[in-house]
């Protein structure tokens, strides 16, 4: 479990931060609240002239944010963004890094099997994600118990938290599978960041265009928020969308790694 | 004796590239091979190859009697190996690289990683990060050397090390030699291989020209001279026969010689020389003269 071990110790440092920038945007956009609650007509009178397309892009649509479940629908999408961007950079990063800081030759010509090597990574990818998702909620939560009053809704929160988790997994299997193409990747964040991205802008096209088909290319789609208010579950249909991707790319990603060419 | 590496139409082609072509050679056990030849000749390559770091496109290798491809695993497990560029992580120091590389070979000997350290002069508590290239090479011998492997793989190992530097590491590994492990050093220093080795392999633009004996090598290796007159020399000097490729300027004479060097110094000794250099020629230089340009053999 050496490589484990590394892995975990290497991409410690970038948990940290994403984690933290998580939480600063929950609070900042959990400060606004109370004053967009306290003037909740005005807001509602106000989103009401807004453009349906535009209100679509930035996800609030169909909610209402003068309500703090709408609210949260809406601030989760931007950290659900910022954990997609974390999953897929150190998707992208645990097999290639090796290429990047060229010690590969040192790894791989130790008595390893590359699935080995690879399955060390792997794990080390799901706990990272597991422990920043953890962080999260457990440190976000006072912060939505301190807003929800009397009644707060526990199982909407975890079910809006944990959709961090599950939009990180595709991510991270996309991740997985372009960082082993190429015979050396360089730039991990201007992929990540243009993946992340591309998919963001399906998503935004899919909110205006409204067709039910679009939704499965983009996981963006699969948890959102907004859904959850009204379902407070998960939709099955995605939910096996989301794990699909995530196993098919990191099976292909394992099956390229083993077959690969490792360049001095 | 037994083979300790197999090599048998080995080809390696990159893409359109090509890496090496059909090369053929084996090494027995226990022997200190020399595997030589210019910078991309296919070196690296082979060497790759047998570590399975790299899929040969045809050809087979085996180590220790095992398919390099199938059994990598466990041929590894019995393998040092030192590449020609050292890269490690940064920011670790050099006594946590050294039981992490070792931590995948079971138990780590302390004792013997600090014989090394010492040997080598390696100050153990550095961060590689702070580490010249030298002393990365320094940690990249230690590292190879650590879990006693019975075959040792040296790509170019000597380049940055000082002259002390390589001697303490010759030392080693001819310890190590003794000791029963078969040495495969690359290189592209004709000297270096003759100090250490007893067989070598020539190859060259990813073709093995053939396969020597070090002490055939020697007999026949060119040395270059070239001579300063302190006076102008107009008329062309008397030289030795096996001398070659003679250049000369009225102060200046330039020529390689293959033979008895008495019988060069006693041509030039009537000289009144202001300077004198003997050098060793470099590879391509005795690719041309020896084995008769392009086509080699």
């Amino acid at each position: 479990m050496n490589i484990f071990r590394q892995e975990l110790k290497m991409h410690v440092r970038p948990l940290l931060f994403y984690t933290l920038g998580m939480l600063a945007a929950f609070y900042a956009f959990l400060l606004l609240y109370d004053s967009i609650a306290a003037d909740a007509a005005l807001v509602d009178a106000v989103l009401a002239n807004f453009p349906k397309e535009f209100k679509a892009a930035f996800g609030f649509a169909d909610v209402s944010l003068s309500d703090l479940g709408g609210y949260l629908s809406f601030l989760f999408a931007y950290i659900v963004l910022i954990g997609a961007v974390f999953g897929m950079k150190t998707g992208i990063s645990v097999l290639s890094e090796e290429g990047r800081t060229r010690t590969s030759d040192f790894l791989l010509s130790k008595p390893l099997r590359r699935g080995r090597v690879a399955s060390e990574k792997l794990l080390a990818l799901c706990l990272l994600l597991a422990v920043q998702n953890v962080l999260f909620f457990a440190l976000a939560l006072p912060g939505y118990l301190s807003k929800a009053g009397e009644e707060p809704n526990l199982k909407l929160f975890v079910l809006m938290s944990f959709s961090v988790f599950m939009v990180q997994l595709f991510f991270a299997g996309i991740g997985l599978f372009l960082s082993v193409l190429p015979r050396r990747l360089k730039a991990v964040m201007p992929v990540t960041l243009a993946v992340v991205f591309l998919f963001y802008i399906v998503e935004l096209i899919n909110e205006s265009v409204l067709d039910k088909t679009l939704s499965y290319l983009t996981p963006f789609s699969y948890f959102k928020a907004s859904e959850l208010l009204s379902r407070a579950a998960y939709d099955g249909r995605y939910l096996a969308a989301d794990l699909a991707v995530f196993f098919l790319f990191t099976a292909l990603a394992f099956w390229i790694y083993e077959k690969k060419d490792i360049h001095a | 004796m037994k083979n300790v590496i197999e090599i048998e139409n080995l080809t390696k082609y990159y893409g359109k590239a090509r890496g090496i072509v059909d090369v053929s050679f084996s090494v027995a056990e226990g022997e200190i091979f020399g595997f030589i030849g210019p910078n991309g000749a296919g070196k690296s390559t082979t060497i790759r190859i047998l570590l399975n770091l790299i899929y040969p496109t045809s050809g087979g290798a085996r180590v220790f009697g095992r398919d390099c491809v199938k059994d990598g695993y466990e041929i590894r497990r019995d393998v040092g190996y030192l590449p020609s560029e050292v890269f490690y992580y940064d920011d670790m120091k050099v006594l946590e690289l050294l039981k992490y590389s070792a931590s995948f070979y079971g138990r780590v000997d302390m004792q013997r990683l600090r014989y090394l350290a010492e040997v080598m002069e390696l100050d153990l508590g550095r961060k590689i990060d702070d580490l010249s290239y030298g002393n990365k090479k320094k940690v990249g011998i230690v590292q190879g050397l650590l879990h006693r492997p019975s075959l040792i793989i040296l790509d170019e190992p000597t380049g940055g090390l000082d002259p002390l530097m390589q001697q303490r590491f010759f030392g080693l590994i001819r310890e190590e030699n003794r000791r029963g492990a078969t040495v495969l050093f690359s290189s592209h220093i004709l000297p270096e291989v003759q100090k250490l080795c007893s067989r070598v392999g020539i190859i060259r633009e990813g073709k093995m020209l053939r396969v020597e004996e070090i002490g055939s090598m020697r007999d026949t290796a060119y040395k270059k001279i070239r001579l300063e007159f302190r006076e102008e020399v107009p008329e062309a000097p008397e030289l030795p026969e096996g001398a070659g490729d003679v250049q000369r300027s009225p102060r200046e004479l330039a020529f390689l010689f293959r033979g008895d060097i008495n019988e060069a110094f006693k041509s030039i000794a009537r000289f009144d020389l202001r300077n004198a250099v003997i050098e060793e020629p470099d590879l391509e230089e005795i690719f041309l003269h020896y084995y008769g340009g392009e086509d080699g053999v």
